[in-house]
């Protein structure tokens, strides 16, 4: 049987994802039988030349968002040469927790990076520069103005979201990889995940009508295994977010925090979970306790940006800072 | 701001209330700034945050108008969900560097005419003060 010709390149990227792969384990073996890995900079010792000069690629697949120019460029390369894109990890789908950068300014971040923080010595405030480093033949990429998923710049044809995504997902992408040997075409914007939310496949108590009195942290007292966190005043974005996660969180009695990203038609993940956490929030009481008193319990959620779009605020309707307020 | 700016405003109203409201100030002949585009809803309650971020990215200001709380709302509670919605979402604004002033909730009942046209006019003026809204591009 011929031999897929595979390629993954990196966008911003913590190197979980590369992880996951190596917990997949034995079935490495056959996606090793199955593909020819013509670069893959973890894996392989192909250099981005190799990349290059190969004209057509079976499968490319892309890891992390788009911070930099360069992440932009590898990955129009990819798209290019790739006859199926895929797009693995929350950062890739939807931006990930870099994505929550987008809530500042890029000049901002830089300055805290280089000059703020305590521990930097930077008395002239210098930041990177981006000039050419002629001697060495290096070339700094530049910052851009936001974090960006990567179906905003390439079409993409299969989407494996989750942070990492776990082992069930890289072996059905494994088995994708062995059909392609076939010439079996996986159907076009193929989720490897599930199409209902988290809630499907959650094994807790869920109450009939949610009602919470007052919100909690998970240090908060003790945290009750067999029963609905949001009942518990927790929250918890499993309403929200797409299942095939296998519901790890859960059963490790922590609630979702929305890795694997939306739900099929939902767009705004954070805003949808916004809307339905406040109406549950003294549900059916308002009228007893009144504007002020619910004004007082949703002042109770200091950081509803992060914690409503800790993976998909790149991917959302309001995806960048605006410029109304100061500060960062 | 330049003296030409004129803020476009978003107004989503419910058809029991704000609406009715708005049509008050109408029969009432009483002026008001040109400045809005209405949108019938059938209950505050009604309106999902998603609408409102999806309306702020084409105006200015989101104006949102229904029954008086505690007790008008013609379905009981439509407008307390509003009102938690709206004071969560606008935490989340704040983070995101839009002023939360932008989406303003009023509650006009549909004899209230003359705040109808004290509300558009404040609004406005309050929006041309802020001026255009803009994002890091």
């Amino acid at each position: 049987m011929r031999k897929i010709k595979l390629a993954v390149d990196y966008g911003s990227i913590c190197g979980g994802c590369d992880v996951a792969f190596i917990d997949a384990g034995e079935k490495l073996i056959e996606l090793a039988n199955a593909a020819e890995i013509v670069f893959w900079p973890a894996v392989v010792d192909g250099k981005e030349e190799d990349l290059r000069k190969t004209r057509e690629i079976d499968i490319g697949i892309f890891f992390g968002a788009i911070r930099t120019e360069r992440h932009k460029e590898a990955l129009e390369q990819l798209r290019e040469k790739s006859r199926i894109l895929v797009a693995f990890g929350t950062c890739a789908c939807y931006g990930g927790i870099p994505g929550l950068a987008n809530s500042v300014e890029s000049r901002v971040l830089l300055k805290k990076g280089y000059v703020a923080t305590k521990s930097t010595d930077n008395p002239d405030g210098k930041l990177p520069g981006f000039e050419e480093f002629k001697e060495a033949a290096l070339r700094l990429p530049r910052l851009r103005s936001l974090v960006s998923p990567i179906c905003d710049f390439v079409d993409v044809d299969i989407w494996v979201p989750g942070c990492p995504p776990p082992v069930e997902s890289v072996n059905k992408l494994i088995d994708v990889v062995k059909d392609l040997q076939e010439d079996q075409v996986p159907p076009k914007g193929l989720f490897i995940a599930e199409g209902r939310s988290l809630c499907d496949f959650c094994e807790r108590e869920k109450p009939e009508v949610l009602r919470i009195k007052r919100f909690r942290r998970v240090h908060e007292g003790e945290i009750k295994r067999d029963e609905c966190f949001l009942k518990q005043g927790i929250i918890c974005l499993g309403p929200v977010t797409r299942g095939g996660c296998g519901a790890r969180c859960i059963d490790a009695n922590m609630p979702c925090r929305g890795c694997f990203g939306p739900v099929p038609n939902v767009e705004d993940q954070g805003t949808r979970f916004l809307s339905a956490v406040a109406s549950a929030l003294m549900a059916e009481e308002e009228r007893e306790v009144g504007e002020e008193e619910l004004r007082k319990l949703i002042d109770e959620l200091p950081d509803p940006l992060g914690l409503f779009y800790m993976y998909s605020l790149a991917a959302s309707i309001i995806n960048r800072r605006y410029l109304d307020l100061e500060g960062d | 701001m330049s003296e030409e700016f004129e803020p476009k405003i978003i107004a989503f109203l419910c058809r029991w209330c704000g609406y009715a409201g708005a049509d008050m100030a109408g029969t009432s002949r009483l002026k008001y700034p040109p400045t809005i585009t209405p949108i019938r809803v059938p209950c505050t309650g009604r309106i999902d945050m998603e609408h409102v971020l999806r309306a702020l990215k084409i105006s200015d200001g989101v104006l949102i108008a229904g029954c008086h709380t505690p007790g008008d709302c013609h379905y009981v509670r439509g407008n307390f969900q509003c009102f938690k919605r709206v004071t969560l979402l606008k935490k989340f604004l704040k983070q995101m560097g839009i002023n939360p002033a932008r989406v303003r909730l009023e509650w006009i009942s549909a004899t209230e005419g003359r705040k109808f046209a004290r509300v558009i006019k404040e609004f406005t003026e309050e929006l041309k003060e802020l001026g255009p809204l803009r994002g890091v591009e």
